[in-house]
């Protein structure tokens, strides 16, 4: 069994990568797929939180790669589903302490026996960026719908073309329709325009997400969260199924709806 | 090579380490017109140390351009060669850099060669090239290119565009979409304006400099 090993990067931080990381990590094992989740954000480990698995480490990342550990030792088991596995970062240690031949060698370990392994990239372009691209051959582009974000998604597809991950494919997180609708957001189209690379999924802003993310329980869990829908329709077509994109306009009032008729 | 810009085609204006080259009367040690120079005299010891019986021996000339040195400075040179084993024959230099001001422009070949890249150039990467350039795709904002001579993007030019970057005035930006953070052409520098433009498509336009300043107008062919 040879895995796809799949880094979730965006450049700038605080966009949702660890959120989307555990969201599809979830998501896929939900589909009995078996997932690794690594946190390659080593001295500042969110996703162990986000999954509520904090209190479950006792190995993390750096202990693996130094060989003070094996492996399996490191890997936590998800507490809600059987096949799915945490890599922990080390909060302890800094980017510096993981070398990206090492990851390579970590990520070739681990798709043997995984169908997917997810890398969590932390931000910026340094060490932490090059170890989490080091060991993926496929990448998913977090972005918000505002400029910085989307200039800082355009520099890391660069980035990562020049290291031979072709083809990145682009959530685009944190969209208000109400916003988009009034003209004060970047549509999916105008960022579509910039980035020109192709869209894996469109994930509204959604407060669910927030709490769920405090409760360490993701939100592809909660059937009644829109958020975790988009997050499930980016698992199916992570395995390749074609899913339509929901629509965003779930909110329109009557009225809006008779002004946007007379707009057009 | 510098991690944060990615270089699709060497850079031609700036070497930016100690080169030898090797003629028939011997050797020429290239320094960099700019850069500090104690940087290059300790990248220099270190290559000379690795490969020290290579050189030895050799007669060597040291190239330094328009690069003004003190005597310390060539005495500290003079050493490194010495201490080499080399034989050091003695300077090469742009004489007009003595008397500072005296800089002639480099002069323009008009048979300047054109490049063609066809991608899309993204944030943080920067094209340079010694010559035409020519985009087959998008500039994004963040973007650089930096050409001797014109610069055509078939498609949106949104990052930074200098063209007649040696000083070539009559050089032209010409893009499918002309919406660019930032213009330069040879010396002169224009930036968009703050407003929003009334519309985003204005067919092709064209930017040149017109009386010292650059105007940018329809492509009209």
């Amino acid at each position: 069994m040879a895995g796809k090993v799949i880094v979730i990067t965006s450049g700038k931080g605080g966009v949702g990568k660890t959120t989307t990381c555990a969201n599809l990590g979830t998501g896929l094992a939900i589909r009995g797929k078996k997932t690794v989740l690594i946190d390659a954000d080593v001295g500042l480990r969110n996703l162990d939180v986000v999954m509520g698995l904090e209190n479950r480490i006792v190995f993390d990342l750096v202990n693996v790669v130094e060989k003070t550990c094996k492996l399996r030792q490191a890997l936590i088991k998800d507490k809600r589903f059987e096949n799915l596995f945490l890599l922990p970062a080390a909060q302890t240690k800094e980017k510096d302490a993981v070398k990206p031949e090492q990851m390579v060698e970590l990520c070739a370990e681990l798709r043997k026996d995984f169908d997917y392994v997810l890398i969590d990239c932390p931000a910026g372009i340094e060490q932490g960026f090059k170890n989490a691209v080091a060991g993926a051959d496929q990448a998913i582009i977090v972005t918000t719908p505002d400029v910085s974000a989307v200039r800082d998604a355009d520099r890391i597809i660069g980035l990562l073309q020049s290291r031979e991950i072709q083809n990145p494919r682009l959530v685009i997180n944190r969209v208000r329709p109400e916003m988009v609708r009034k003209g004060d957001m970047m549509d999916v189209n105008d960022v579509n325009d910039i980035l020109a690379i192709s869209l894996i999924g469109v994930v509204p802003d959604d407060e669910s997400i927030i709490i769920s993310t405090n409760k360490g329980d993701p939100a592809v869990m909660d059937s009644g969260s829109k958020a975790g829908e988009a997050f499930r329709n980016i698992v199916a077509r992570l395995e390749g199924e074609e899913v339509p994109f929901m629509s965003l306009d779930y909110d329109l009032g009557i009225f809006d709806k008779i002004k946007r008729i007379i707009k057009m | 090579m510098p991690s944060n810009s990615e270089i699709i085609k060497k850079p031609v204006f700036d070497h930016d380490s100690v080169v030898f080259k090797g003629y028939k009367s011997g050797l020429t040690l290239v320094i960099p017109e700019n850069g500090p120079f104690k940087k290059y005299c300790d990248e220099l010891k270190t290559n000379l140390e690795q490969s020290q019986e290579f050189f030895k021996g050799a007669k060597v000339f040291i190239k330094i351009g328009k690069r003004i040195l003190h005597d310390e400075e060539r005495a500290e040179l003079e050493l490194i060669m010495k201490d080499s084993g080399l034989n050091f024959q003695g300077f090469q230099e742009t004489v007009a850099a003595r008397g500072a001001s005296q800089e002639k422009p480099e002069e323009i070949d008009p048979f300047i060669s054109t490049i063609t890249v066809r991608k899309t150039v993204r944030s943080g990467q920067r094209v340079v090239f010694d010559g035409n350039l020519v985009i087959i795709g998008d500039v994004n904002p963040g973007a650089e290119l930096v050409a001797a001579g014109d610069i055509i993007v078939l498609g949106r030019l949104r990052g930074t565009a200098h063209a007649g970057a040696k000083g070539d005035i009559t050089a032209q930006i010409i893009a499918f979409q002309l919406q660019p953070v930032q213009i330069r052409i040879a010396g002169v520098i224009t930036r968009a304006p703050e407003q929003d433009p009334e519309s985003d498509d204005h067919g092709p336009e064209v930017a040149r400099i017109k009386d010292g300043f650059i105007i940018v107008e329809r492509y009209t062919y």
